[in-house]
């Protein structure tokens, strides 16, 4: 019984590590909840820290509701030296507006596309948008997906340059459940 | 006998994960973030995948050739991780994880998965030949 313990020992870890392995790449399958990710030719990135309330219901869109709020500090570009300078004043500016948010006022529906007009708010400007917002039943709740263009010069996010577009493309998908 | 083969495998797995997890928080950090194709959990249970293996693999060729088993070893240890890179170059990040990796790097940063990866398959036979010293004392001589 003694001379089995090491083996045993050595079969569990190995079989425990394997599974592990095994189930944590199967995880990569998952997406997370919610991704706001912007894209340009120069730079991409996403932010990871999002918060908000959404009320959502098809049949009566005067109700509808979109308050969403993103941490400025969360920007993500993949670059550790294009984070910090991102944060600085000159760009977003995070110690003086930690925060991006978008609030709607009106939900519409045309064909099979909502369209949420709602007040996006970034560096301490304000502008109203008109976003496209295709909506799909998840469970008891609704992803939201779609894209839309961002003149970051609007914001005052940054100067005009020739290496960073204005234009920035915004992709986003998010799930609210009940 | 085998205890200690066991004992030097698990060793070798703690600190090749230390290493690994520790260079993988570095590369995402500074470098292209790949934290989602390859989390630390993932890094974690290959090192012990690969470190149990070899503490059975080394124990069994030694075990058949008392002499020459820790050449053989070696050896063989030394050709699976190099032919082991050949994992990462053919691997296929799944298209949901390529496009969120895609999002928060840039188009086309897939091609840099490899050159983040292949350091790390060196990490346990590194470690398995730093430790190896200290669990046997007497290591075979040349031919």
């Amino acid at each position: 019984m003694k001379k089995l313990f090491y083996p045993v020992l050595a079969a569990i870890l190995l079989v425990g590590s394997a599974w592990t392995l095994s189930t944590s790449l199967d995880k990569l399958k998952v997406v997370e909840g919610y991704s706001i990710a912007f894209k340009s030719k120069d730079p991409s990135g996403t932010f990871k820290k999002m918060k908000g309330d959404i009320q959502f219901d098809e049949s009566d869109l005067a109700s509808c509701k979109f308050d969403l709020s993103f941490e400025v500090s969360s920007i993500s570009t993949g670059n550790g030296m294009q984070n910090k300078k991102a944060l600085t004043a000159e760009w977003f500016d995070a110690a003086k507006y930690p925060q991006i948010t978008f609030v709607s006022t009106k939900v519409e529906k045309s064909d099979n596309t909502y369209y949420v007009t709602g007040n996006l708010k970034m560096k301490g400007v304000t502008k109203e948008y008109k976003i496209p917002v295709t909506a799909s039943k998840k469970g008891t709740g609704f992803t939201f997906t779609g894209k839309f263009k961002v003149n970051r010069i609007d914001f005052k996010v940054g100067k005009k340059s020739d290496v960073v577009p204005s234009y920035m493309e915004i992709n986003y998908s998010m799930t609210a459940s009940k | 006998m085998f205890r200690t083969y066991l004992f030097l495998g698990i060793l070798t797995a703690t600190l090749a994960s230390v290493g690994a997890v520790g260079y993988a928080s570095f590369f995402n950090k500074n470098l292209f973030d790949f934290s989602l194709a390859l989390g630390n959990v993932s890094i974690v249970a290959a090192c012990f995948v690969s470190a149990i293996l070899m503490s059975i693999g080394a124990f069994f060729i030694n075990k058949a050739m008392p002499k020459r088993g820790e050449i053989i070893f070696n050896f063989l240890l030394t050709s699976v991780t190099f032919l082991s890179i050949l994992v990462p170059l053919k691997f296929q990040i799944p298209p949901v994880i390529l496009a969120q990796i895609t999002a928060v790097n840039f188009e086309g940063v897939e091609g840099f998965f490899p050159i983040f990866v292949i350091p790390m398959h060196f990490f346990p036979a590194m470690m398995w030949y730093s430790l190896r010293p200290l669990f046997f004392k007497n290591t075979t001589r040349g031919i």
